[in-house]
């Protein structure tokens, strides 16, 4: 056996002693860790994504629009397709109406709370009754993106809204309604991705 | 080109990029000029698979608030809340605030300059008026709602922008920690952030004598 050979020898003896010994300290360490400190939330975002149906609701008094994120849990039957997990045909209507909570609770007045989508002639009188649910939504496995369009009548914006593949095609789909149901041009406009930030 | 001429309506995002081109030539359309529609997100709801309950998707808490407020939480003491003020007032104690009229309850409250509360200008690109302030409320000695109130000047002839940029900073961390509003006093905005456990006091709001 060479010199070269020995020395290498005491150098891998050496560095498994020393791995032994703060093996030792970390687990020791990791006692006063748990006991002191949560773990870190690690969430998986490979994951396919739960079906999220996106609200657009506003205060008309304000024109704050205010978009709502429902992230419904999946079946344990169902499928991912494009790694989304498809949504519920029928949305019930508590479901809606948790929605408008969320412009209620933060507003002057609960009746200045309506749904983003709005008939024609709204400005005249606007109340929830004169907006559509259903259109004020957009579902994840059908749309990327959520968008509005709007124009102004004095101070109170009147919107409608749109879902598309893209923010452009969203905004577009918006524009297109809120020209065909207000007949006016509808020249401020919006958007916003469906999913929240993973 | 005779496509979109032919149209009596056209859509302003077609607008907004065809223009900047040329193609529509100045004069042959009216066309009102577009612009960018704010939307605030509030942290998401979690149902169930048959929708019958609902739960905050994210765990939010005092911490998250304090991120943003430098340390200011909810049921601090009034003098603990002015000490975290970047210039603490002298003698800021419960005995000596004056009552909020506008709540049924014994509510007190200190009020400071927008300046000169901890409130990183980082992000709020809009005026603010040189008289905004922020008032501190408490009940029962503790901290229950911060409202920053802000008033238009010369200068400053819309406080929106401003109140709009607060608004979203605290819906970020809407939810079980904290309760975020913004309503319209007078000629002034008004954000305010509220300890949701306070129930029946969420609804009181600022009733601004300066009315429009």
């Amino acid at each position: 056996m060479t010199m070269r050979a020995i020395l290498v020898s005491f150098c891998c003896i050496a560095q498994v002693g020393c791995i032994a010994v703060l093996g030792q300290a970390w687990a020791g360490s990791s006692t006063s860790d748990i006991m002191s400190v949560l773990p870190p939330v690690v969430k998986d975002t490979t994951k396919a994504a739960d079906c999220t149906v996106t609200y657009l609701v506003t205060d008309v008094m304000t024109n704050d629009m205010i978009a709502v994120r429902m992230q419904i849990a999946p079946d344990p039957n169902d499928v991912a397709v494009n790694n989304l997990m498809p949504c519920p045909p029928d949305i019930p209507p508590r479901l809606a109406s948790r929605v408008l909570d969320a412009c209620t609770k933060r507003a002057a007045d609960p009746k200045h709370c309506v749904f983003a989508d709005m008939i024609r002639d709204f400005e005249k009188q606007p109340k929830v009754d004169n907006t559509a649910e259903n259109y004020s939504r957009c579902a994840s496995d059908k749309a990327t993106d959520i968008g509005v369009a709007c124009w102004r009548s004095g101070t109170l914006e009147v919107c409608d809204v749109g879902c598309g593949n893209s923010p452009g095609r969203a905004v577009a789909a918006a524009v297109t309604r809120c020209e065909a149901k207000q007949q006016r041009q509808c020249p401020l406009t919006g958007s916003l991705p469906v999913l929240a930030p993973r | 080109m005779r496509w979109f001429l032919s149209r009596p309506v056209l859509s302003g995002c077609l607008l907004v990029s065809l223009i900047p081109m040329g193609l529509i030539p100045m004069g042959l359309i009216r066309t009102a000029a577009a612009e960018t529609k704010r939307i605030f997100t509030i942290p998401p709801m979690q149902w169930d698979h048959s929708m019958s309950r609902d739960r905050p998707a994210q765990i939010l808490g005092q911490s998250d608030l304090a991120n943003l407020t430098g340390g200011i939480v909810f049921g601090l003491s009034p003098s603990e809340v002015n000490a975290k003020l970047p210039t603490p007032t002298p003698g800021v104690e419960w005995a000596g605030l004056p009552f909020a009229s506008e709540y049924p309850d014994e509510v007190r409250y200190f009020w400071v300059r927008f300046d000169a509360a901890r409130q990183p200008r980082d992000g709020i690109d809009g005026c603010v008026g040189a008289n905004s302030y922020v008032v501190f409320l408490f009940r029962d000695r503790a901290l229950f709602r911060v409202s920053w109130r802000l008033l238009p000047d010369n200068a400053c002839p819309s406080t929106h922008a401003a109140a709009a940029d607060i608004y979203a900073r605290y819906l970020a961390i809407d939810g079980g920690v904290v309760l975020t509003t913004h309503y319209l006093a007078g000629k002034a905005e008004a954000v305010e952030i509220t300890d949701p456990n306070v129930d029946y006091l969420v609804p009181y709001r600022w009733a601004n004598r300066q009315r429009r």
